[in-house]
């Protein structure tokens, strides 16, 4: 019962570590012990998944990140940021993988100048950013590329489509979209239905979606 | 550059947050990159204030330079530590968690890297092989997760609750 106790008590006082510490703690234990670490609490997740080049990263802002805490710099990187060559640049929240997304300005939209076929709006939320709105036609394509030179090997990825439907939209459901993703020798094909018949569609309205296109 | 003997003969004084004085040797002192990085600005005269440790922490934490200090000792002919240090610094940290918290925030403040190396090691031993709730009731971690965060994080990992 004593040592319960005593363990107890000095128990409380972990937190009072400095984040940096609880991070080189972490570094010590198997990739294993850290996820569930990160599991424990958010200063400890902060601790576990920040990315241990998060220095370079920020150093690569375009505008600088101001943060309190490594806790609060972990959700500030959720958020988005935008570094040197990759426009838009983040940390998933619940895994603290890095995520980069191309912007649609830069991406390749088949009569995008057009505005018969696409306007271009701007969204305060979640990230600040200028996106395509389609306006209703037949058909569209749209494509983004990506400099794999960018991306650390050794590393699994998955590409996703980012979207939003517009209330009132409709005509996606039927027939499916066509995906494809290239990696050099490598090409995916896939169906997709960026208006999901199965969910609530008006649930669906407005939020941002992803649909996998590919994994690596 | 002071000949070693000369720097063993010279002693400066550090003074805990609680006001304790501590004679140290030079070759101790420098153990710590942050009294190294002083006394080569020449900063040391009379004795140094360490706010953030106090004498008990201060005590335990030159107790662990003093041993260290003299490094052609410690070393096998590898460079690395020997056994007869790692197993002295096995029985050095095997203390409360209190303390080794006390001693681990110590080194950080201190930049005594191997000191930090060998507390953050020991807190990992702690950790190692727990699980999430035994984590949580082992050092009283309060879960700060929302009830939403908490189910997202459940449903995406199952297998790190089990």
């Amino acid at each position: 019962m004593a040592s319960r106790q005593e363990e107890s008590e000095g128990g409380e006082e972990i937190c009072r570590l400095p984040e940096g510490c609880i991070s080189h703690v972490l570094s010590f234990t198997m990739p294993r012990d850290s996820c569930r670490s990160a599991l424990v609490s958010a200063t400890f997740r902060s601790a576990a998944f920040l990315p241990s080049d998060y220095q370079s990263i920020l150093s690569q802002a375009v505008d600088p990140v101001r943060y309190s805490s490594k806790r609060d710099l972990y959700f500030r990187l959720c958020d988005s940021i935008i570094i040197g060559m990759l426009p838009c640049f983040g940390l998933e929240r619940s895994t603290g993988h890095k995520c980069s997304m191309i912007s649609p300005r830069s991406m390749h939209i088949i009569g995008g100048d057009d505005k018969r076929y696409w306007r271009w709006i701007s969204l305060p939320e979640p990230r600040s950013l200028e996106v395509a709105k389609r306006r209703a036609v037949s058909w569209f394509i749209i494509g983004g590329r990506i400099d794999c030179h960018l991306l650390p090997t050794r590393t699994s990825y998955a590409a996703y489509l980012v979207f939003k439907l517009a209330s009132g939209s409709y005509g996606l459901s039927h027939p499916p979209q066509l995906a494809s993703a290239k990696l050099e020798a490598y090409a995916s094909e896939i169906k997709i239905w960026l208006e999901d018949v199965d969910d609530n569609y008006d649930s669906y309205c407005g939020i941002e979606k992803r649909i996998l296109l590919v994994s690596y | 550059m002071m000949s070693l003997a000369a720097q063993k003969e010279k002693k400066i004084v550090l003074r805990s947050s609680d006001g304790e004085e501590f004679e140290v040797e030079v070759a101790t002192a420098r153990q710590s990159k942050m009294i190294s990085n002083m006394i080569n600005d020449g900063c040391v005269e009379g004795s140094i204030p360490l706010f953030n440790v106090d004498a008990r922490t201060l005590a335990k934490v030159i107790e662990y330079c003093r041993r260290h200090a003299g490094a052609t000792r410690i070393l096998d002919e590898y460079d690395n530590p020997n056994e007869e240090i790692k197993s002295w610094d096995a029985t050095y940290i095997d203390v409360h968690q209190t303390i080794l918290y006390d001693i681990l925030q110590a080194a950080d403040y201190l930049e005594i890297k191997d000191l930090l190396d060998l507390a953050c090691e020991q807190v990992a031993n702690i950790i190692r092989g727990k699980h999430v709730e035994e984590i949580r009731n082992t050092f009283n971690i309060k879960n700060d997760f929302t009830v939403e965060e908490e189910k997202e994080i459940r449903k995406q990992h199952p297998w790190l609750f089990e």
